[in-house]
């Protein structure tokens, strides 16, 4: 059932937010839907700021969404604001001495980049890779040669964008492999190699220290070496932005994100959260944990947008996935990576002149892939995990012809 | 009416004309990877696969792209891609659980079924009417459950043609691609 006339407010500008707030004016016109926000553009997507920051692409198609499509959409748009508060009794939002009344409130806070605490981190020259201000600092600061500090997706992406900028880079890794989520250590050596092909330092298990300079940066000293550097970007990970839940008493989980059900609901009542700012379910191991994805934030955001109008709407549980291009070879990765050296899992690797890729079981049912090279078939993945399909279940002998279907045809094919 | 591209395996011969026509009609060349219908031969059981864009309902490739350049045409029913905001990341590729979107190297772009705004090159060129262009069954299932679903019944029917005389009449339905 639909209640009209609701006043639905959002907090927070990025996907998440912006699909809460579309989904809910699709189902619900009379609703006056407001978006609090204390960024100062309208929606863009994070995962195109590496293009941005090597120029790939300029600030006419940086932005998804211009001023005019909010009005459009009649939703009310505020933005620059942080919301410091909320009274939950009353039902308010409080901003910048305002206060707001809501029915229906959605947490879409995102999340921010972790900064490692080592003594330098604020010096002038050293930057994070999560919004536009960020990426205007880093180019308009110069220089000639960067370190990036981890390497995950954003790591990775921000040292080929860098490199595309003309920077002599620097990657610096604290474990023994480089996108230690998301590949094992013989994919990641690969990875490794095609990014000092183009010349990158790839330096892993080593710890950044400190950073020396004195009122900018000068050189970053890790427990192996000291390297001379204009720019620093701080790589290692994001964390949720919850301290407004938690000040008003919205439960967190274990892992730091908000705890929501299936409906992306919080513990209080009338107050829905998604996007990075939450733990979502591991399809594969039913934990909870981190899922920072625009496919995630999207497809949550529909459903507490749906939610707060009154139409009941589930999340289930989605398979997380990476895939970029570095230079020329697209990388993808689906599911659980496993370790070599544990024994719950198989792996069946193959690999060819252009590819490699590397399957991950356990208990012989597909729970993961990584390829390198040739990525066009990583999706099919998502059904064979989804499904729980196992392996002996597409094995030429043991299959029962009037039970195949395409996928799994193309994937006999595949492994 | 919102129509979708049908295909039954038990009338392809494999020719690959609609791969050609494709390509030709999107990129002015005939090359298979240029083309964004594939036909996926599996030798072994004598079967061929078409392979295109479903179009799905709930577009998994809409909701990853992080650039929002796939938007659903109003007339066609289409997944399309605005190629001037992709920016190639590949995002929806990996999100396809068929598998049905290609990539162009050379331009950067990714490429997928358009429906030739609602006239299907691919069809025209089916000279065994392999590929029909039908409209959608109206029974709610989103457009990919009924790929799926009717890619089964369609190869099993194929199936049972090839193996005994008697089972040919079971149901040889369409398949939507
Ligand atoms: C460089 C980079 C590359 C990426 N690449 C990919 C990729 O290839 N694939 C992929 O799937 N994902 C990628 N991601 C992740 C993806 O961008 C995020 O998962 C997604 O954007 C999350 O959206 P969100 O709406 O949850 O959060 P955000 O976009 O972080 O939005 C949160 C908003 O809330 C606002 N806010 C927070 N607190 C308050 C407050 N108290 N008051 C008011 N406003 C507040 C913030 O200012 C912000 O505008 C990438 C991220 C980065 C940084």
């Amino acid at each position: 059932m639909i209640i009209n006339n609701k006043r639905i407010i959002i907090i927070g500008n990025g996907v998440a937010g912006n699909s809460a707030a579309e989904t809910a004016r699709n189902i619900d016109k009379e609703a006056e839907i407001t978006i609090i926000s204390n960024d100062i553009y309208p929606l863009y997507s994070p995962c195109v700021l590496p293009h941005y920051l090597a120029g790939e692409i300029d600030n006419t198609t940086l932005f998804l969404k211009e001023e005019d499509d909010y009005l459009r959409e009649n939703i009310n748009y505020l933005m620059g604001k942080r919301v410091t508060d909320i009274d939950v009794t009353e039902k308010k939002v409080l901003f910048a001495q305002n206060g707001l009344k809501y029915d229906k409130l959605v947490m879409a806070t995102g999340c921010k980049p972790l900064i490692l605490p080592i003594q330098g981190n604020r010096l002038p020259g050293v930057f994070t890779l999560k919004t536009v201000q960020d990426i205007n600092g880093i180019k308009n600061y110069g220089g000639n040669t960067a370190v990036i500090v981890g390497t995950g997706l954003v790591g990775i992406e921000g040292a080929v964008a860098l490199k595309n900028r003309g920077y002599e880079v620097y990657l610096i890794e604290l474990l023994d492999r480089i996108m230690p989520k998301n590949f094992n250590i013989p994919m990641a050596k690969q990875i490794k190699e095609i990014l000092e092909d183009r010349d990158i330092k790839v330096l892993t298990g080593e710890r950044v220290e400190s950073i020396s300079g004195k009122d900018r940066v000068k050189s970053v000293i890790t427990d192996k070496r000291i390297i001379d550097c204009d720019v620093i970007i701080l790589a290692a990970g994001m964390r949720p932005n919850v301290e407004l839940a938690q000040k008003v008493g919205i439960e967190i989980g274990i892992t730091g994100g908000i705890k929501v059900n299936k409906y992306m609901e919080t513990n209080i009542s009338d107050i829905y959260a998604c996007g990075d700012c939450v733990e979502s379910q591991d399809i594969i191991n039913s934990t909870y944990s981190l899922n920072l994805l625009w496919g995630f934030a999207q497809k949550q955001g529909e459903i507490a947008g749906s939610n707060c109008t009154g139409k009941k709407k589930e999340y289930y549980a989605d398979i997380p996935s990476v895939g970029t291009k570095l230079f020329d070879t697209a990388i993808a990765s689906i599911g659980i990576t496993a370790d070599e050296d544990d024994d719950s899992f198989r792996l069946i690797e193959s690999e060819g002149l252009d590819y490699s890729s590397t399957v991950v079981l356990k208990d012989e049912s597909i729970v993961g892939a990584q390829m390198i090279g040739k990525v066009n078939n990583i999706g099919l993945f998502s059904s064979l995990i989804r499904e729980k399909i196992k392996i002996k279940d597409f094995k030429v002998s043991s299959y029962k012809k009037s039970d195949i279907n395409p996928v799994l045809c193309r994937l006999k094919y595949l492994l | 009416m919102e129509k979708v591209i049908s295909f039954n395996p038990s009338k392809c011969t494999g020719c690959g004309l609609c791969e050609m026509a494709c390509s030709l009609g999107h990129e002015s060349e005939c090359s298979k990877t240029l083309s964004r219908i594939k036909i996926l031969k599996l030798e072994d059981m004598g079967i061929n696969l078409p392979l295109a864009c479903s179009h799905c309902s709930d577009a998994p490739c809409m909701k990853v792209c992080p650039t929002r350049a796939i938007i659903r045409d109003s007339e066609t029913g289409a997944t399309i891609v605005n190629e001037d905001i992709c920016i190639g990341c590949r995002a929806c590729m990996t999100a396809c659980p068929f598998g049905a979107l290609s990539f162009d190297d050379i331009n950067e772009k990714i490429i997928r079924c358009d429906l030739c705004q609602g006239d299907p090159d691919c069809v025209k060129f089916c000279q065994t009417k392999a590929i029909e262009y039908v409209d959608i069954r109206k029974d709610g299932v989103s457009r990919r459950r009924s790929v799926l679903a009717n890619y089964t019944a369609a190869i099993k029917a194929a199936e049972g043609k090839n193996d005994t005389a008697k089972t040919r009449k079971s149901s040889a339905k369409n398949v939507n691609v």
